[in-house]
């Protein structure tokens, strides 16, 4: 781990100046973290890019560290839902996303004079199904986290030393994950999920996705979590019908990262870039 | 996967499977856009053979039914005798 962690503190170093795509998610605090302790405040800007299909709390987590820790911070609207081939839902679909926030962050990176754009990517995103990965690599962005070969649980530890509030935040995917491909992606659905989750988060639940499925809200919560909101079904069908949702169910899996990729039979896997 | 509303078949199949298990008293239905999830109504006491650690090949059973989903309706309950 300590090699991984000179090569993460080398790569950065290189870069002389960053720009990180920040979403408040614990890869990317971590890594404006890490940029500002290594290049100094002056050569690091955490930008966010905001839409419907950021979590607010997200957001608020994003905003709360960068003035905590002294990260600079900028937040930039995207407008993904405006694009018709996102809004579509296709498998396909962070693509268009991923290209939407480059773009912006690619502005204003020249704009300020950063010479080098990064993601929060890790070593274990590696064999998933990223389309973004791909908007990602044709704009040039660096994954400094997963380059120097960096794994989710060795970022949380470090995040840990580091006092970081993010250290075991759960993952925290955009809100348009949570609706299957081919339902298209629209700013009252994404709100729908939003308010659902909330009101599941207030009720104490902490590793959980709620599924659009039209109609019916599919609550996959983690298996530690699923007899609690099974003995709790009358406050977790209300809350959650209260954003919207004719039926509430509750996935009898319980929750699985990439649950809705599950459709895709076959899918090309994007090449990441790790160093060796 | 096509649409299981389309097909009795599959509902019908998942029940068959239901039966098989001992669970014959779920109601089954199927729900979403393209009728991809198996919306099961369970009394209490039958819940965890269907979500615990026993009820994996069932739950794989039901999916095979023709469902890419199987969940428990969170409805208030209606009476199951």
């Amino acid at each position: 781990v300590q090699s991984k962690r000179d090569i993460l503190l080398r790569i950065l170093r290189e870069c002389q100046s960053l720009l990180v795509g920040y979403s408040g998610g614990v890869d990317s605090v971590f890594l404006a973290r890490i940029a500002v302790d290594t290049l100094g405040a002056g050569n690091v800007l955490a930008v966010t890019g905001r839409s419907a299909s950021l979590p607010s709390w997200m957001e608020s987590t994003a905003r709360a560290v960068a003035t905590d820790f002294g990260i600079p911070w900028l937040e930039v609207s995207t407008d993904e839902l405006a694009d018709p081939r996102y809004a579509a839902n296709p498998f396909n679909r962070c693509y268009f996303c991923k290209s939407e926030l480059w773009t912006r962050l690619r502005a204003v990176a020249e704009e300020r004079g950063f010479r080098t754009i990064a993601d929060g990517a890790n070593a274990d995103d590696a064999g998933d199904h990223r389309p973004g990965a791909a908007a990602g690599a044709e704009q040039g962005i660096r994954s400094p986290l997963l380059e120097a070969g960096l794994t989710k649980a060795e970022i949380r530890a470090w995040s840990r030393e580091l006092g970081l509030p993010t250290w075991d935040q759960p993952a925290a995917p955009c809100l348009a994950s949570r609706i299957p491909y081919g339902l298209s992606v629209t700013e009252e659905r994404l709100r729908q999920v939003e308010r659902a989750e909330s009101a599941l988060r207030a009720l104490g639940f902490r590793d959980f996705r709620v599924r659009h499925h039209g109609e019916l809200a599919r609550v996959e919560a983690a298996r530690s979590e699923l007899p609690e909101l099974l003995r709790r079904r009358a406050e977790v069908h209300r809350a959650i019908s209260a954003a919207g949702f004719a039926a509430v169910a509750a996935d009898a899996e319980g929750y699985r990262r990439g649950a809705l990729n599950e459709v895709l039979d076959v899918f090309e896997l994007v090449p990441l870039r790790m160093a060796r | 996967m096509s649409d299981p509303r389309t097909s009795v078949s599959a509902l019908d199949a998942a029940l068959a499977v239901l039966a098989e298990a001992g669970l014959a008293g779920c109601g089954a239905t199927a729900a979403g856009p393209g009728g991809e999830v198996l919306l099961l109504s369970v009394p209490e006491a039958l819940e965890e053979a269907i979500t615990g650690p026993d009820g994996t090949q069932l739950r794989a059973r039901l999916r095979d039914a023709g469902f890419r989903y199987v969940a428990l309706d969170l409805a208030p309950r209606t009476d199951f005798s």
